[in-house]
């Protein structure tokens, strides 16, 4: 028999047990201020003060007062739009030019980086300019090596360009081997895998011609091939080069095969070869990493059949109980933060209206997982993107909240007329949208003068080799990465693939290896980048070494910034924090206008 | 830390494992036998026994092939333990028994962990009590004494010690060649050039075994262990066979102190090197020798006489088994000792057991040589060298080239002014020898007439070769002093055999007569006699030997005076005098040795990046390209590139030559002040310039483009090559060290696609497609 004293102390036991275990949860459910945007800032007019470029005419620069970069080539094209985009975030002055002979040499006014559009703007008397150039300091880059022929029958060129031998003009590829160095994120191997699964992630240039480098090169990428399909072992030397760099007395000549200058890949292997060029490179970045979820949560019951069929629950349910916690758990492990584009309801003319009832608790659960909410302008099917707007204004009213939202996801194409209506009710808060990646927008931009532009750098689902190379060539530029995970496809599936698991399967292990490299930059949500998007916009900055101490002077607090070394290290920091991202290369945060960075004199382990 | 620091360090790590092993392992060892002796004798039986010890355990190991870490661990300690427990009459299983008892105490709770602490605390502090007491006896009590010893290796630390400090590398041409044979016994190979005393070998490959140093660090700082310990088995010595107790001091002091001796008796004390390692051993030989010999008839079957005669036996096995040069000066030394002890030495009962001592001995040490030379390992080139000059084959001077051994500059200096003497004399010879054939042959009493005038000769002859090679003072008289003082000593000992005192005097004969041995073999050449050693290598034993006869000397005129037991403590007051009279006179006056500091053959420069590199890096996955013997320095942590090598592959170079080094980092060090590497030519000194780089590659083999002119050309072209590589690689190729005689550049390499370093630097010949048409 229990005596009612040992019950009176069981039942004090449980109590305090329950007290324990629930107090928290109350409390933390209490505290949770769901319905306030902590990462919300006020919409500004900062646009007004963006950094702009200076066009230089080549024909008549005289003096400058900054870097330049020639760009020698088609105006319209994409290198010439990738090097330009490259210009305004690495704060240097532009001169472009049809042809070399347009450019009038001037010493004072030297170009920093001259960038060939092809080997055919150097030939003849261009090439005789050209290494006059390079002797004088000048970086020079071919953007692509066009045609072998051209480069075989000219030895000098071939000197010029530190090719040794061409081998054949068009050789196949089993994959690309990166070297670090050039771009962050380490060295990394782009073949051809034997799964059915992962041969899709191949779509690099596999056919290209076979350049054998000679001595005074350094060679950065190179392809790799079928050894059993070779006459004779090849050295790894003699492998067919992709990107090299080669040095003639002091001077840099960069070359590339394959198209990786026209699309934002440039931005990186542009920063990275003035890096490899220089005693050191220090420039500003964005420091934002993203995670964006489209079109999630969501809360009309639609394609229900279909989503019965498959996961034997209705949209909703299945977002709540199956994607929501794994979601999670992957970006826990991934150390970053989510942005959710929440989306009511797709199809606005089926009749199925979405439910308010699941609003709260996806705040609550986001504010636990310091996440942020979004809209989702993206529709399957509505009049119009007025209507829809009105309808989710509706709803969120009707949702009994006072969340402000401060990014907005929207299409590409729906761009101009979005910005059309931010001043409606729903969109009056919103001072940055997301759109996928496409070449047409820069990766980070103003869209209106209060109202910044994130472009989508990765599919998270959908992740190939050359997303790969542009989204390290974006992180070593701009140390900025913005991964979307957009679940339309998920909700109305069309093909075997479009299922949770597969997806969730495909995103987890994208998210966990490549960007595994790139946690020494900051994590957040699109407002947070957005703040820091302005600030690297706007800023202007210049810098200065005298012997082991750099200046930095820029115009904007709390700027952020890359200094990359060749091993040099940093000892101390005077305005600013630093963080090590890799060997030789740190983050630094200027928290005043100036920063002086102090560098390690390289002392020995056992000195004099 | 810096390199000095580090210096420091090894030479300290180094010194105390050393003299642990061989001065206090035996010392617990034989504490028993050792105990009621003097300091000195404790200090000079267990010093021999530890080497011995050692380096047998060495060949043992070696020839068994299973040398290692735990194998030379376990073949020190498990004999040490039952040397111990025999010698010290300590029961190993009484002992066994009495520590599983208190262990299984411990386990069963019934002693706890304090109690058993509170045992080893009072068994500590016993020991302590011990060590206090010793000190107190030993040192508080010849506070005098000991006050001297202090100066000594004060003095000795400011003459040889600050070479280590100021010098990092090392300081004879010879060492590779050792580093060479230690780093190959690390791979199970003794004796890999041939039969050779390995003595000096095994000791160091063992502390580098053991002890996991560097071979190359040991060997630049063993030199310092071996000057102390060379010091200090004189001084132990002397005060064994001197009556006063501090002439000895004063001999040691002079020793090391005095610039009275010609730079080649002591300028091979500045590197680690068999030889001097050696010499160690011979005075103890010495001196076992004459106590067995002053051992009374009656006594020659007693414990003490075997176990003089063992050591004796030890010793003399010692300098036959790390150098031959010791071995002779040691058996002509016995042959003075045997000279000055006659009437023993010719006693059946002496003779028989010196005899037997001294084959044992030559067993002893030739036994590991003789089990290598059956298995079939040939002798090395020196030692057949060596063989045929005993055999009277071939003189020292005759075969150099034959001969592998290590010479300092000052020798070379010393061996090429004999030479020319040589070569004067021979002329005058040959003169004489033609007119001598014009004059009509002498009769006998014309030859008695031309005695006196020889002898007169001969004895100025000597003189000569004393001022030659043994004093460094201008005035001829010392050198006459010289030859006075050892026919004195000749003589004292007779008039103490006359007074009765027939041991000591037998012992300042026998003295007398080893150096008179030793004068016979460093004039040699002069007196036409068979040339064993070569009169500069032979000084360095001479001044040591004389130091020990000069300071007997002195004690015998001090005895003779104060003969009476009465007179002791004046005897010692007038010494103590003497002594300080005589170190202070050579301080007034000046007459302190400057030893030159600086190696020719390795720069600081390089062997602080070796240190750094061997640091920094994992093992293989570095290369070293230079013109130094880092190939065995860094054995057994990266690979070496010779700069020659490196030069030549691309002297004639196209488009298609290629220069692969296939390591992560690649270093080359290059010296902007090129060392000769004892090699003097006209511009000696001169720094690397384009004059130098423009001149052809030296075409010659071995080390020889490595040696004067031709480092001068390398390092020159070497400089360019990098400053060449440097332009096309700026950021890559980084300066690693620099001082004002040194570079070092390092560059690293991505592994998957390494860096031709061939390139046209300007001073090579690059040859394009037209050029071969």
């Amino acid at each position: 028999m229990v005596s009612k004293r040992k019950f009176f102390s069981i039942t004090i036991m449980m109590f305090v047990l329950l007290f324990l275990f629930q107090f928290s949860m109350v409390i933390r459910d209490r505290q949770n201020t769901y319905d306030v945007n902590s990462n919300f800032t006020t919409r500004q007019k900062d646009g007004k003060n963006v950094w702009k470029i200076k066009q230089i005419d080549p024909v008549a620069v005289r003096t400058t007062d900054r870097s330049y970069a020639l760009f020698v080539g088609d105006s319209s094209s994409d290198m010439a739009t990738a090097v330009s985009r490259w210009c305004i975030y690495a704060k240097w002055d532009m001169a472009q030019c049809r042809n070399l002979e347009d450019y009038q040499e001037n010493d004072k006014a030297l170009p920093g980086m001259l960038i060939l559009e092809s080997e055919k703007y150097a030939l003849g008397d261009n090439l005789e300019k050209l290494e006059k150039l390079e002797q004088k300091g000048v970086i020079i880059v071919f953007g692509c090596l066009e045609n072998p022929k051209n480069i075989e029958k000219n030895q000098e060129l071939m000197d010029f360009l530190g090719i040794y031998k061409v081998v054949s003009e068009k050789t196949k590829l089993t994959g690309v081997k990166l070297f670090e160095g050039l771009l962050l994120g380490g060295e990394v191997v782009y073949e051809t895998p034997k799964e059915k699964e992962e041969k899709e992630r191949q779509d690099l240039q596999l056919e290209i011609p076979w350049y054998q480098v000679g001595s005074g090169t350094k060679t950065y990428m190179v392809g790799l091939l079928d050894h059993s399909k070779q006459k004779t072992q090849v050295e790894n030397e003699d492998l067919p080069t992709i990107l090299w760099r080669n040095g003639i007395k002091g001077g840099s000549v960069f070359c590339i095969v394959g198209d990786y200058m026209k699309d934002s890949t440039a931005l990186g292997l542009l920063n990275g070869m003035i890096t490899e060029a220089s005693e050191y490179y220090i420039y500003p970045v964005v420091n934002a990493q993203n995670l964006s979820m489209i079109n999630f949560p969501a809360f009309a019951d639609e394609n229900d059949e279909e989503m019965m069929k498959l996961y034997s629950q209705s949209v909703t349910g299945m977002t709540r109980d199956i994607m929501w916690p794994s979601l999670v758990s992957i970006v826990e492990k991934g150390k970053l933060k989510m942005t959710c584009f929440m989306q009511p309801q797709a199809d606005y003319e089926d009749g199925i209206e979405p439910d308010t009832k699941d609003m709260i608790f996806y705040l609550k659960q986001m504010k636990e997982q310091e996440a942020e909410v979004g809209l989702s302008l993206e529709y399957k099917n509505a009049g119009s993107l007025r209507e829809k707007l009105d309808q989710d204004a509706d709803f969120f009213q009707k949702s009994d909240s006072s969340y402000k939202y401060g990014a907005a996801f929207a299409e590409e194409r729906d761009l101009d007329t979005i910005t059309g209506l931010m001043n409606t009710e729903l969109l009056k808060n919103v001072s940055t949208l997301v759109c996928e990646y496409t070449e047409k927008e820069p990766v980070v931009s103003y869209c209106t003068d209060s109202v910044t532009l994130q472009s989508v750098t990765s599919d998270g689902m959908n992740y190939s080799y050359s997303d790969d190379i542009r989204m390290r060539s974006i992180q070593s530029s701009l140390a900025y990465t913005n991964v979307m995970l957009n679940m339309h496809d998920i909700f109305w599936p069309q093909q075997k693939t479009d299922r949770w698991q597969i997806m969730q399967k495909h995103f987890s292990s994208n998210i966990l290896t490549y960007w595994k490299n790139f946690t020494g930059f900051g994590s957040m949500t699109l407002s947070e980048s957005n703040t820091r998007i302005r600030t690297f916009l706007n800023l202007d900055f210049s810098e200065s070494r005298t012997e082991n101490e750099i200046t930095l002077e820029t115009s904007e607090k709390g700027s952020w910034f890359l200094l990359r070394t060749h091993g040099e290290e940093i000892a101390e920091i005077e305005g600013g924090t630093e963080k090590k991202i890799e060997d030789g290369t740190y983050l630094i945060q200027a928290q005043d206008t100036t920063v002086k960075i102090q560098i390690k004199t390289s002392g020995l382990h056992y000195d004099r | 830390m810096s390199m000095t620091t580090l210096v420091i360090l090894r030479f300290a790590g180094i010194f105390a494992a050393y003299t642990g092993l061989t001065v206090l392992l035996p010392a617990i060892m034989f504490r028993r036998i050792l105990a009621g002796r003097g300091l000195s004798e404790q200090f000079l039986m267990c010093y021999t026994f530890g080497n011995f010890y050692i380096i047998n355990i060495v060949f043992a190991v070696q020839l068994l092939h299973i040398s290692g870490f735990w194998a030379l661990v376990l073949f020190t300690a498990v004999p040490g333990i039952l040397i111990w427990s025999r010698v010290n009459r300590v029961s190993l299983r009484e002992l066994c028994i009495k520590t599983g008892i208190i262990c299984k105490k411990i386990l069963q709770g019934s002693m706890g962990m304090r109690g058993a602490l509170y045992r080893v605390c009072n068994r500590i502090s016993a020991v302590l009590k011990r060590l206090v007491r010793l000190f107190y006896y030993k040192v508080i009590c010849n506070t005098l004494q000991w006050i001297l010893v202090g100066a000594v290796i004060i003095a000795l630390f400011w003459i040889y010690g600050r070479n280590l400090l100021l010098t990092y590398g090392y300081c004879a041409s010879d060492i590779p060649v050792h580093l060479n044979w230690i780093n190959e016994m690390v791979r199970g190979n003794l004796f890999s050039d041939g039969v050779y005393p390995f003595g000096f070998h095994c000791m160091i490959y063992y502390l580098h075994t053991v002890f996991r140093v560097d071979t190359y660090a040991i060997l630049c700082v063993f030199y310092l262990v071996q000057v102390f310990f060379i010091h200090m088995v004189l001084l132990a010595v002397m005060k064994l066979l001197c009556r006063s107790l501090y002439l000895p001091y004063a001999g040691v002091l002079v020793y090391i102190l005095g610039n009275l001796w010609a730079k080649q008796t002591y300028s091979r004390f500045g590197a680690s090197l068999p030889q001097e390692f050696g010499m160690i051993f011979v005075i103890p030989s010495v001196y076992f020798l004459i106590s067995f010999f002053q051992t009374e008839k009656e006594k020659l079957k007693t414990r003490e006489t075997k176990l003089l005669s063992g050591c004796f036996a030890l010793a003399f096995a010692l300098t036959l088994a790390i150098h031959f040069y010791g071995t002779m000066i040691a058996g002509l030394c016995c042959i003075g000792i045997a000279v000055g002890f006659c009437p023993r030495f010719l006693n059946k009962e002496y003779f028989k057991r010196i005899m037997m001592t001294g084959i044992i001995s030559v067993f002893l040490a030739v036994l590991p040589m003789g089990i290598a030379f059956a298995g079939g390992t040939p002798l090395q080139g020196s030692l057949g060298w060596g063989l045929s000059v005993i055999n009277g084959g071939k003189s020292d001077t005759e075969d150099e080239e034959a001969s592998s051994e290590d010479i300092t500059m000052e020798e070379m200096a010393a061996r090429l002014n004999e030479n020319s003497k040589n070569n004067i004399k021979s002329n005058n010879a040959k003169s004489m020898q033609t007119n001598m054939t014009e004059t009509p042959e002498s009769t006998f009493a014309d030859k008695v007439r031309e005695i006196p005038e020889k002898i007169k000769n001969t004895w100025n002859m000597m003189a000569q070769r004393i001022g030659e090679f043994i004093i460094n003072l201008p005035e001829q008289w010392c050198a006459y002093a010289v030859l006075i003082g050892i026919a004195v000593v000749i003589l004292l000992g007779l008039i103490f055999i006359i007074l009765r005192k027939t041991t000591y005097g037998e012992m300042l004969m026998s003295a007398g007569f080893c150096m008179g041995i030793l004068t016979l073999l460093l004039c040699a050449s002069g007196l036409g006699l068979p040339m064993l050693m070569d009169p500069a290598r032979c000084s360095i034993y001479y001044v040591y030997l004389l130091i020990l006869t000069l300071t007997v000397l002195m004690d015998g005129i001090l005895y003779l005076i104060f003969m009476h037991r009465l007179f002791t403590i004046p005897r010692n007051v007038l010494s103590f005098i003497l002594t300080v009279f005589i170190v202070g006179s050579m301080l007034h006056q000046g007459m302190i040795k400057m030893p030159g500091f600086g190696s020719d053959y390795v720069s600081n420069g390089a062997l602080t990046c070796l240190s750094n590199i061997i640091k920094e890096n994992e093992d293989k996955t570095w290369t070293i390209v230079s013109a130094n013997d880092e190939t065995q320095m860094g054995l057994d942590h990266g690979w070496h590139y010779e700069t020659i090598t490196f030069l030549r592959n691309m002297e004639y170079m196209n488009k298609d030559t290629k220069l692969i080094i296939p390591t992560k980092n690649v270093y080359f060090f290059i010296e902007k002040i090129p060392l000769n590497y004892a090699v003097l030519y006209s511009g000696s000194g001169q720094s690397i310039s384009k004059k130098a780089a423009s001149q052809s590659l030296p075409n010659s083999g071995g080390i020889t483009m490595y040696q004067g002119e031709g480092r001068w050309i390398l390092m020159s072209r070497m400089y360019y090559w990098a400053q060449a590589f440097k332009e096309r690689y700026p950021n890559d190729m980084k300066v690693y060290y620099e001082s004002e005689d040194f570079v070092c550049y390092v560059m690293p390499q991505n592994m998957y696609h390494q860096y031709n370093f061939a390139i046209d630097y300007g001073y090579n010949q690059f040859r394009t497609q037209e050029d071969k048409n």
